[in-house]
Order: structure tokens, then sequence, then C-alpha cells
């Protein structure tokens, strides 16, 4: 099987060194997909804005699934990788899906375990789901348009420095001891799944908590 | 039909369709079909949760496969993690999209096939476990078990398949992209559309007050109206019970209106129903379902709160149009074969719910909660009402 060439590890850098345009961008989009979240908690807003937790959604998941199109873009031309456009661009919007399942699935287990009330019914996840979705494909399609119009080639090298400086160290231990990381994975979805199955039953031989 | 698509995949890309491949995609359609014509779904309570991750398995390792194979016969620069990525989020995007068909046909159709929130959550999870083996699975079987020939003729139906979509896009991306958007903002306001016109209150009606049935009498409480399902007497008390014997998913809700001509809501007001859900027979089906119908319109528009003991959940709905709308639900187990309490406290849009003289939540904003009252069940075995109380305003 052909393995993809990789640049030596020792031309990864620590990115921001240089602290350009791109960065920056990158930046200020983790920077509020992080912290419109904390505020709205801050300020309240889910309880006194309808439907404020639906736009909270849409807004992080636009977020996550630009900087993922952005770096994996980059990380495509740097490498040479043959991943064209329409690829790259649909692998940019599942990663934005995934997104969104991982924060349901977050909010079920808090629920589950911690008896907050996050989820509040199906109706309500379905919709998170939605607004989820609809923000990563208008992500993607502007993400896009984005790098293939408005970014430099300097933008676009550090774009790809970042990327390559967030997948190095996962690739290293991925292809040192990936049966041994994907045993460990399985183990813990295997008790996490005894875990919330167990969650205020009766586990056999202990009595209920 | 759907599982002759390898060998039309064969003749309009004129290449053989390896073997794994053909398998893979007969073998899903076959557990799909087979296990919904002989309603397997309903006959075990988890059989969604092993034909869920499956058919997700199988389309993330299709997914891989034709993507190692492109990378394989045309000589692509595409390093094995990325393919890994690829079939793994495929997968988990299918996944998603699977519970939004399920969302969209329960909200057309009210077919029922989300249970409720953990179940969608539940699927989900388990389309994830089954995404991640499948993807591990699939570079692992391509690495040891795919000849160069089989590699190459994947290769081949992965630029085939792709080909079409690749000239679309290029040619009218922007067509295609409207198109999905209007097709997404029609869907959505159909979703509306569909919910409007709820029948107003009947005119006329008589103020509700305090009263209490006792209904293990061997008969229909005098003046109570059946709006749908069979009620049938029995020691226990007023039972909804299938005489129709339907196949097992396809029981239909019955709706026993206690109040014909009087209106509750124009002050606060309480119900409680004690109730027994009988836990099926194997064979029989597994829903057990019961609960308090307030603010009834008619045999299809009405609020409800019910608690499920296949589900163990709580949850308020507003059907519409014989639809399901859920509003609240929140975990709350309960068994089969036990006799419980369950309560529900009107005032306004407010409508607070509880089981056994627990609160378990209130919600503020519930639509058309005035109305008369009556009891709920959909269930395999029969479902039975022994107590009915309503209290107005504090007294009974």
């Amino acid at each position: 099987m052909s393995q993809t060439a990789r640049r030596p590890r020792a031309a990864v850098s620590a990115p921001g060194a240089r602290g350009g345009r791109a960065l920056r961008g990158i930046i200020l989009t983790l920077a509020v997909g992080v912290l419109l979240p904390l505020a709205s908690v801050a300020f309240g807003l889910y309880d006194r804005v309808l439907h404020w937790g639906k736009f909270i959604h849409a807004v992080d998941a636009a977020c996550a699934t630009f900087i993922f199109a952005m770096l994996l873009l980059g990380w495509r031309e740097w490498n040479h990788i043959d991943l064209s456009d329409e690829l790259a661009a649909l692998l940019a919007m599942f990663a934005g899906i995934l997104f969104g399942v991982l924060w349901e699935i977050v909010e079920f287990v808090r629920d589950w375990v911690a008896s907050s009330d996050l989820q509040k019914s199906n109706a309500d996840t379905m919709t998170d789901f939605l607004c989820n979705d609809i923000a990563a494909i208008a992500a993607v399609l502007i993400g896009v348009r984005v790098y293939c119009h408005l970014t430099t080639s300097g933008d676009r090298q550090e774009l790809a420095t970042v990327a390559e400086w967030l997948v190095d160290g996962p690739s290293r231990v991925l292809e040192r001891h990936g049966f041994a990381l994907a045993i460990i994975v399985s183990c813990v979805i295997a008790m996490c799944v005894a875990l919330l199955w167990f969650a205020g039953r009766p586990v056999p031989g202990l009595p209920i908590p | 039909m759907v599982s002759l698509a390898p060998l039309a995949i064969a003749l309009l890309a004129r290449t053989h369709v390896p073997r794994p491949l053909e398998f893979a995609f007969v073998f899903g359609m076959a557990f799909q079909f087979a296990s919904e014509s002989t309603k397997l779904f309903e006959l075990f309570y988890y059989w969604d949760k092993l034909v869920h991750p499956t058919l997700v398995a199988l389309t993330g390792m299709i997914g891989a496969w034709l993507l190692l194979g492109y990378r394989d016969a045309f000589a692509k620069r595409l390093p094995i993690h990325l393919v890994a990525a690829f079939g793994m989020l495929l997968a988990i995007t299918v996944g998603a999209f699977w519970e939004f068909v399920e969302f969209t046909t329960d909200w057309f159709s009210n077919s029922d096939l989300q249970k409720s929130n953990a179940d969608t959550i539940s699927d989900i999870m388990s389309n994830d476990i089954g995404a991640f083996v499948a993807t591990l699975l699939a570079l692992w079987l391509y690495t040891r078990f795919f000849s160069q020939r089989q590699r190459e003729q994947t290769g081949h139906i992965a630029r085939w398949l792709a080909h079409g979509p690749a000239v679309v896009f290029q040619k009218a991306g922007r067509v295609v992209g409207t198109v999905a958007a209007l097709a997404v903002i029609g869907l959505i306001s159909a979703a509306v559309w569909v919910d409007r016109d709820v029948p107003a209150l009947a005119a006329g009606l008589a103020p509700g007050s305090g009263q209490q049935w006792h209904l293990a009498d061997g008969a229909l409480p005098n003046g109570s109206q059946v709006l749908s399902g069979d009620w049938v007497p029995d020691p226990r008390g007023v039972c909804r019970e299938n005489l129709e014997n339907p196949e097992p998913g396809s029981e239909k809700m019955g709706v026993l209106e206690l109040t014909p001509g009087t209106s509750y809501g124009a002050v606060p007001f309480t119900v409680e129903a004690r109730y027994f859900e009988e836990r099926p027979q194997v064979q029989q089906g597994s829903e057990m379902d019961a609960g308090i119908a307030f603010g009834i319109r008619d045999a299809s528009n009405f609020d409800l709160v019910e608690e499920n003991a296949l589900h163990d959940n709580l949850r308020l709905d507003e059907f519409v149009h014989g639809k399901r709308r859920d509003l609240r639900e929140k975990l709350f187990r309960t068994h089969g074969n036990e006799w419980h309490t369950l309560q529900v406290s009107v005032s306004g849009a407010s409508v607070t719910a509880g089981v056994d003289g627990q609160t378990i939540y209130t919600v503020d904003d519930v639509p058309n909660t005035d109305g008369p009252i009556g009891v709920w069940a959909r269930a395999a075995a029969p479902t039975c009402f022994s107590d009915v109380t309503v209290t107005v305003g504090g007294a009974q």
C-alpha cells in the first residue's frame, strides 16, 4: 500500500511565530466559538431570548466547520494531497456534523448521569441537529470560497503549518501505537456504555447508590 | 430491487463489482428489510441498536474501500489516516441523516419511529461506535484480503460513482445549491404548515368541577365517550385493549374522554390517574404507554402527559391532527405489571407533570390546555386505569 510521503518531522514548527492574517482569522473564529456560549451563560441569554440555544449551536458549528475546512484545505495543498475541492468540502461538512453529534452526546450524558436538564425533548435535540448541520454546510461553502478567492500563498502556508502542527502529534502516536490506541479507545467506549447503562440501575452484586 | 444495485453498477460502469463490496451492500439491504418485514424491531427491545450500527458500519466500510480503491487504482496521494477519517465521518453522517429521516417521517405521518430522546441519542451513539469499528475493520480487510484486481475494480467504481455528481457540481453547482437550500426551506415550511388550523374548543362547554371516578366497577363511567381505540372494563379497571390484534409496532393510541361537554382550564386543575401497564408477552410487542389527556378538542387534537415503561420516560406531548409533537421529556423509570399514579396540574399554559407524588417537571408554554379531560394509552398488552380524580382550584 502506498503511503503519502511526509515532510520531515523537523520541518513542523509551532505556529504563531509569524502570527499572520490566516492565524489571526483562525484564532478569532475559535474565540467567537468559545466565548459566545460562555457569555450567553453569563448573561442568561439562553433563558431570556427565544431559541438562543439554537443560535449558539449554529454559530459554534459554523466556527468549528470553518476552522476545519480552512486547515484541511491548507494542509491538503501544502502536502500535495490528491483531495479535490469537492471531497475536501464534503469531509469538512462531515466534521461539522460530527461536532453537532458529539455536542448532543455530551448533553445527553450530562442529563443521564448528572440529572441536568440540557435536552428538553426529542424535537429539541433534532432541531439542534438541524441548526448545527445547516450552519456546517453554510460554513463549508463560505470556507471554501474564502480559501479559494481571498487567501494568499502566505496565508495558505500559514494554515498548512497550523494544521501540520496539530496533526503531527496524533499522527506520530497513531503510526507508532495505532493498535494499542484502538484497543484503549475500544475499552473506554465499552466502559462508558456500561457506566451509562448502569447509571441509576441496580448493578449486579452492588447496592443502589 | 435495491439489492440489484451492484449488478446495475457493474453493467453501467463496465467493471466487475468486487465480492466484498457486493456482499456488504446486499447484506445491509437484506438485514434492514428482513428486520422490518419480520417485525424484529418491535419484538426485541434493542434490535434497532443492532441494525443501526451494522448498516452505518457497512456504509463506512464501503466508503473507505471506494476511496482506498480510487487511491490505489489511480495512484493518488491520499494518506490512509485521511481515508480512515473519511470513512468514519461518512458513516457518522449517514447515521445522523437517518435520524433526520425518522424525525421527518414521524412529524408528517406519526409513524412513531423515534420513541424518545434517549432512543435517538442511543441510536446515534451506537451508530458512532459502529462507524469506529467499521473503519478499523475496513482498513484491515482491504490491506489483507483485497487483491490488486479487486482494488482496481473498486477504484473504477469509485470514479464512475463520483463522475456524475462531480460534473453536475462543476457545471451547475450554484443551481444545485439553490435547489437544495429551497428544498430545506420548503421542508421546514411544510412542517410548520401541517400544524395549522388546530380546532377551536367547542362553544357552550360547561365549566368542569371536581370529580372522582372509580373505574373497577365493570362498566365504562357514566357520560364518558370513547374517542378512539377499544376500551374494555375488567376487574383491574377500564383497560385499553387491542381487540383488532395489530402487528407488533402497529398498536394505535386510544382516548377515553371522561368529561364530554365539560371544559377544565378556566381555573387551575389537577388530574390524577392510577394505572397499570401489563407487560406484553414475548412476540406480542413491546409498547407500554399510559397517559392523561387534557385540552381535548377531538380524537386527534389534545395535550398529553404520558409515562412510558418501555422507554423509561415521562413525556409531555401535544397531538396536532393526530401527530405527536413532543414538548418535554425526562427520564423516569417505571416497569410493566406495576401500579403507579400519574398526575398533571394545569394552570393556564403552565403544566406540571409527576408520577407517584413526585413532581418531575413544569413546562410554562403549553398550548391549548383548556377543554375536556380523559385517559389515554398505546400498548401491546392491556393498560388499565382504576381510579381517576380531578381537583379544581384546590378542591375536589
